[in-house]
């Protein structure tokens, strides 16, 4: 069976002094691997490469068997074509929509005017029902990434990647979103890359867990493994 | 106190403000009536038609008459009378043509008796050097697109002058859409120059010394109007004496002389 | 006696044509300055803020010294058969110059503030960059691009000296507003010059009149 993320490759950002890049190397069967590790130890980084916002020096990643990119092959899929999800920590909402055109936002124009049965189910499904024509500075931080999530799976991506989504989110919250995320994911079988400093987090939605450090993945291994935090 | 025509006097502060900052600082022993003669500067507004020759005249007076020392305005006439009349600190008129002194006089801002014609401009048509050569009288054909450069009527005296002896030869108003009105006569003069027009009407003195154009005729005939240059004292100025003594120069031979040289046409 | 009316219509023919070319060339060099640190990116600045700093009559000699008759690009322009200098179109290009740094200052910064994984997660969602660029850069920068397009506006109809200098005076087809009030009050005749004054003076009003409800501010998201 094809693995749902074959990742090896190399990304780099800035120039001169100030660049850093990242060595990743891992492969998610099926379920959510965690991407692991302190701040500026390289997560963020690989994410961005696999979501195209940064172009890899050099390997490739490969989604459900599909390569997105292979730097040595000259294949570099673009952004808008990658079918991947994206949830970032901060500012992940459309200032200027409601929550409603929010999730909307990425649905062809007919979709967006009226409601379809698999919105509106959505919607419902993430608890955002009653937010709908609320404007997203109204909203809490829990709320938002809510809404975040719902605008994400609207288009029906094949792979879903999240920042760090819920570090700015109480600790209740936070458990509430992370069980919440789990079913979502386990539901819809969808495979889900997450980025987090937390342990707790790691183990309450990874299968498996890639640790960062300083620039490179280390060994993958099994969300036990991973040590309870200081 | 000045005359006045009607101008407000917040016109008059900002009208002094500006010529203070254009002309060099006044003497310390500025101030109505007193003149040393030493540490004075006279102001003297000046048409720009005059600003090649002047600049002589000037040097010339110094070499005869020691200080003090003369500060020049240059502008279109039209612009300068305005200034005088709102109460800047000028001593003496140069103007192109006698309209504005006279005005300048009727208004009470000129002493009748200082109104002196120094010498006589004559028009020009010019055209860039290179370029097709125009007439007089064929003004009116000239090609499609093409602009002929003059003053502006209202305000520069060549521009006038321009407009009366197109006036005068009737083609006017076939000209009409078809002339570039300059600023002054420095303006129309590098029009010319530049080659930006087929054609250019300009003071005979403009062009002494300059070689990008070359002079296709002189105005000459009973339609050509002739240019005065007319000279004139400001009443109650700072630096009155210093100023008309000035003034008396601009008629003597060394400076009619200067003034020939210059292009300029004189009586007698 | 000409026609009164002309200078306002040909000062607005003239603003609103220049604007024809300075709202797509402005926003578009808004947005590269905006979106990338690129090699040229200071030097581009520089060349932008330019015409903002120069003196209305250098820049009129530098239109002339590129386009006139004998100009740089003038002459190759005149093989073509087309002539700018003492036309309308030179005052366009004249608004045209003077208006654009305003409408790049402006909107430029307003594009900066858009979060950058805003545009990440559009380009996610399935949005091409074009598609991006309208819905997801320009909605969220829009106070900052309308406050600009109306400054730029009010600055074209409102351009004199380089205007005199590469237009030129030519009553009936470039004489507009401002060069009328300028011609008006040099001829004397200040009633004439003061319509026009009333007109361009409404005008600003108006202008600052509706920035002030558009620009960004701090209870208005931008």
């Amino acid at each position: 069976m094809t693995a749902a993320v074959d990742a090896r490759f190399r990304a780099s950002v800035g120039e001169g002094e100030g660049a850093f890049s990242v060595e990743v190397e891992f492969t998610l069967e099926r379920g959510v691997l965690v991407l692991f590790g302190p701040s500026g130890s390289g997560k963020s980084l690989s994410l961005q490469a696999i979501v195209g916002a940064v172009r890899a020096d050099r390997g490739s990643l490969a989604v459900l068997g599909e390569t997105v990119f292979d730097v040595e092959r000259a294949i570099d899929v673009p952004s808008h074509r990658r079918r991947i999800g994206y949830v970032p920590q901060h500012h992940s909402l459309f200032p200027f929509c409601s929550v409603f055109e929010n999730v909307v936002f990425g649905l062809p124009r007919t979709h967006r005017r009226t409601v379809s049965r698999e919105t509106h189910d959505l919607i419902e499904e993430l608890g955002i029902g009653h937010l709908r024509s609320a404007m997203p500075g109204t909203l809490s931080g829990g709320e938002r990434q809510r809404v975040a999530l719902a605008r994400a799976l609207a288009v029906g991506p094949r792979l879903l990647v999240l920042d760090e989504p819920f570090a700015s989110i109480d600790r209740q919250g936070k458990t509430e979103l992370l069980g919440m995320l789990k079913a979502l994911l386990t539901r819809r079988n969808l495979p889900a890359l997450l980025v987090t400093h937390d342990p707790s987090e790691a183990r309450a939605v990874g299968d498996t867990v890639v640790t960062f450090e300083r620039g490179r993945s280390l060994r993958q291994t099994s969300v036990d493994a991973l040590a309870d935090a200081p | 106190m000045r005359p006045h025509g009607g101008p407000s006097a917040l016109r008059r502060i900002v009208a002094r403000c500006l010529l203070a900052l254009g002309v060099l600082g006044c003497s310390a022993s500025c101030g109505r009536g007193q003149n040393d003669g030493n540490d004075v500067e006279v102001t003297v507004a000046a048409a720009a038609s005059l600003r090649s020759a002047l600049p002589e005249l000037i040097a010339a007076f110094n070499a005869e008459h020691g200080r003090p020392t003369i500060a020049t305005v240059y502008g279109a006439s039209g612009d300068l009378r305005k200034r005088v009349q709102d109460g800047a600190p000028i001593d003496a008129v140069l103007f192109a043509a006698s309209d504005p002194v006279d005005q300048l006089i009727k208004t009470g801002h000129v002493l009748a008796d200082s109104r002196r014609v120094i010498a006589h401009n004559r028009l020009v048509l010019i055209g860039p050097k290179g370029g097709r050569r125009i007439e007089w009288n064929s003004l009116d054909a000239i090609p499609e697109g093409e602009k002929l450069a003059i003053g502006e009527p209202e305000a520069v005296p060549a521009g006038a002058y321009a407009k009366k002896a197109l006036q005068a030869l009737g083609k006017w108003d076939a000209l009409s859409g078809r002339m570039v009105f300059g600023g002054d006569v420095a303006a129309v003069l590098a029009y010319a120059r530049r080659g930006e027009v087929i054609g250019a009407i300009v003071y005979a003195t403009e062009v002494v010394g300059i070689d990008d154009v070359v002079v296709f005729d002189e105005a000459t005939g009973d339609w050509a109007p002739k240019a005065d240059v007319v000279v004139g004292a400001v009443k109650d100025a700072s630096h009155a004496r210093p100023a008309s003594s000035f003034l008396d120069f601009l008629s003597s031979p060394k400076a009619r002389g200067i003034l020939k040289a210059r292009g300029f046409e004189l009586d007698g | 006696m000409e026609d009164p009316f002309f200078p306002v219509f040909l000062s607005l023919r003239v603003a609103l044509t220049a604007m024809v070319f300075v709202v797509p060339a402005g926003i578009a060099l808004a947005w590269l300055q905006a979106s990338r640190a690129h090699r040229f990116r200071g030097f581009v600045d520089g060349l932008v803020l330019l015409p903002m700093v120069l003196p209305p009559s250098v820049i009129g000699f530098f239109l002339v010294w590129l386009f006139g008759r004998r100009g740089l690009f003038g002459h190759a322009l005149n093989g073509l058969g087309v002539r700018l200098i003492f036309t309308p179109w030179a005052a366009v290009l004249a608004s045209a110059t003077v208006a654009l740094p305003v409408l790049v200052k402006a909107a430029q910064p307003a594009m900066e503030t858009v979060p950058r994984e805003l545009l990440v997660v559009g380009r996610s969602l399935g949005l091409a960059p074009v598609e991006v660029f309208f819905r997801v850069v320009l909605r969220g920068a829009w106070r900052g691009v309308a406050t600009g397009i109306v400054l730029a506006f009010v600055r074209a109809i409102g351009e004199f000296g380089a205007t005199l200098m590469f237009a030129g005076n030519i009553p009936g087809r470039t004489n507009t507003m401002t060069i009328e009030i300028w011609s008006a009050y040099q001829g004397g005749d200040e009633s004439r010059a003061l319509s026009y004054v009333v007109v361009l003076t409404a005008l600003g009003l108006a202008t600052v009149f509706l920035s002030a409800r558009i620009a960004p501010s701090p209870s208005r998201p931008r």
